[in-house]
């Protein structure tokens, strides 16, 4: 299982980077083809992390990096159909960087739930935060394109289209965490590490929707949105993974 | 919201952070402005559409009613059906609730739905912002949180608690833990734990001293009573008569050892664990009991009162175990969840229902340009 496992990630990383490759080079068939066998191969592995773990695989980082790819395709394909921006190779070198990163993480076959896991706040909570953070990722990526070549009009409004629909997703992982820690803990907000961290990342971006209005701070925006993108890797990896950090969150340690 | 980053950043800095910045009083003042100027922007952007803004809010605030009375009284029903029975009627009744919220879904949401644009909705995120911070700062002046450890069996119900503070407070009704169960995944081979107790005797003094896992460590004089030829302590009790000299140890030895209590003998992670409650209430001055089950993620409310299960602490005196619960009454914790749940709500509503008149011509699906 751990071979398949492997074997499952490599391919889903190996066709993201196809998608990637075929979109540079306009082949738009061949690209969503490839885009519709990567989320293939990522529900297949998405199948055998939960059966390794034998839980919902969200125990880990690794899960967590896995389930990316999963959102991560139809997240495009909804972008292209509804609203008509075609942003496919961004999201498939979204996915493709999750890969690498779960290929990094170590391999854990059995994780089991504690008791303050066992909530059906569970799986809504991850899930959005996996799309938000995914939806940003594209969105700073965007914004780094911006910076070169030509579009750098459209790549800076398809990035604030991607921040908007992130939005929705960051808010409500954040409050619905709230919700469940007021069950769990008693406690809707603790301070934790975890919840700071995330809290600055949603103020951040709440900043960027007021100062976009405003031409006078229409300077500002690009900064906020990769400030906004690195709060989000601090709250994802280094708030995570960082060993002297103590928090309530670090489960999978 | 720059000093709410450049505050919150002091505290959360993974290196040198200060959290306790978090409970000063810049803290509290920022949220109080935070609050203000939340409640200012619902204002300016719900401007010359207040009334449909009032409305619109009511009628949403409605159908959140009626879904959640939707799904309160659907589990309920399906638990009544599962008792059979007289269950059947009493799932009867929850469906038929349900379907009054069901109702209030249908018909409060189509106001809404008529009412509410994105700036209307932007307007609301606003003020249920204000309606988060109001709940934080209700419960920062009245809330109260008090532990209790209560023993499984005990005869008589805990009536009162005593916060960190010192405050006893009455709970209004009286709360005993029937049972208590840990239960494990079967993820490790479970072993024989054992408590054990040394007692040894030196002049004409007895001394305890418990196996704390590395060492024994005695037990302070105010522990145990000697009686005669009994040492008791953490209700055992213990023959001295039985105390042997056993060489090279110069003083007579005693040592007792007892298994843990059920469910803390396997080693392994904790599956579950729950308790079974039986609450004491007066109904109309008429005493009235309810049992109920304890879990963590599922606390029991009753009065003003909430009660989690928090943890479970071993206590190697008695060699028992006991849940410890809080007991917490948050007069402020109703606006913040509502203002929680009208923020995701609003937000939601504001990214996928807004459309700009700017750019109302969409391309075709075939002409999506690549960025």
């Amino acid at each position: 299982m751990t071979t398949l496992v492997y074997s499952l990630t490599i391919s889903t990383l190996l066709l993201a980077i196809v998608v990637v490759v075929a979109a540079a080079f306009r082949k738009k068939a061949a690209a969503d083809g490839m885009l519709f066998a990567c989320w293939l191969t990522a529900l297949a592995l998405f199948v055998c992390n939960g059966w390794m773990a034998q839980a919902l695989p969200f125990g880990n980082m690794r899960h967590v990096l896995c389930f990316f790819p999963l959102v991560l395709a139809p997240a495009a394909w909804y972008m292209r159909r509804c609203r008509h921006i075609d942003l496919m190779p961004y999201f498939a070198a979204v996915a493709a960087v999750s890969m690498v990163g779960a290929l990094c993480m170590p391999m854990q076959a059995a994780w089991r739930q504690m008791p303050a896991l066992q909530s059906p706040w569970f799986a809504p909570h991850v899930t959005a935060y996996v799309v938000s953070y995914g939806f940003l990722a594209v969105s700073a990526v965007l914004t780094v394109a911006a910076c070169f070549g030509k579009h750098r009009h459209a790549r800076l409004h398809a990035a604030d289209e991607v921040v908007v629909l992130a939005f929705p997703f960051l808010t409500f992982g954040l409050w619905s965490g709230a919700i469940w820690a007021d069950a769990a803990w008693a406690r809707y907000w603790a301070w934790d590490i975890k919840e700071a961290w995330a809290l600055i990342t949603w103020c951040i971006y709440l900043l960027y929707f007021h100062v976009r209005r405003y031409s006078a701070f229409s300077g500002w925006c690009r900064p906020l949105l990769l400030l906004g993108f690195a709060a989000v890797l601090i709250t994802f990896f280094v708030v995570n993974l960082l060993p002297s950090i103590q928090s309530v969150h670090s489960y999978a340690q | 919201m720059g000093a709410a980053c450049v505050l919150l950043l002091a505290g959360a800095a993974p290196v040198g952070g200060v959290p306790a910045v978090y409970h000063s009083w810049p803290m509290l003042l920022l949220g109080a402005f935070a609050g203000l100027l939340s409640l200012w922007g619902g204002w300016r952007l719900s401007a010359g559409k207040r009334a449909q803004f009032v409305v619109g809010s009511i009628s949403t605030f409605f159908v959140i009613a009626g879904v959640v009375t939707v799904w309160m009284y659907g589990c309920k029903a399906v638990e009544y059906m599962q008792m059979g029975g007289g269950g059947w009627f009493a799932a009867l009744g929850s469906v038929c609730t349900m379907v009054v919220g069901g109702l209030f879904i249908i018909i409060f949401g189509y106001f809404m739905l008529r009412l509410m644009n994105p700036r209307l909705w932007l307007a609301a995120a606003h003020v249920c912002c204000a309606l988060v911070v109001l709940g934080a700062f209700v419960d920062y002046c009245a809330e109260e949180r008090a532990e209790l450890a209560i023993t499984p069996g005990s005869a008589e119900p805990v009536t009162e608690v005593t916060t960190a503070a010192g405050n006893t407070l009455p709970l209004g009704f009286g709360l005993k833990v029937d049972s208590f169960a840990v239960s494990y995944y079967d993820d490790a081979q479970p072993a024989e734990h054992l408590a054990h107790v040394l007692i040894t005797r030196q002049n004409d003094s007895y001394c305890p001293y418990l196996w704390s896992g590395k060492l024994w460590v005695p037990l302070p004089p105010g522990h145990y009573t000697v009686q005669g030829t009994k040492l008791e302590f953490g209700g055992r009790t213990f023959d001295l008569t039985q105390l042997r000299q056993y060489p090279p140890f110069t003083c007579p030895l005693l040592l007792e050892s007892a298994p843990m209590p059920s469910g803390l003998a396997a080693a392994g992670t904790v599956k579950e664990y729950k308790a079974e409650c039986t609450l004491e209430t007066q109904h109309r001055g008429r005493p009235e009991t309810r049992r109920e089950t304890l879990k963590v993620n599922e606390p029991i409310a009753c009065g003003d009162w909430r009660l989690y299960l928090m943890r479970y602490d071993y206590n190697p005196l008695s060699n028992t175990v006991r849940p410890v619960l809080l007991a917490r009454r948050a007069p402020g914790r109703w606006f913040a969840m509502v203002g929680m749940v009208g923020i995701i709500l609003s937000t939601a509503c504001w990214s996928f229902w807004r459309r700009d008149p700017a750019q109302a011509v969409s391309p075709q699906p075939q002409d999506s340009p690549q960025v």
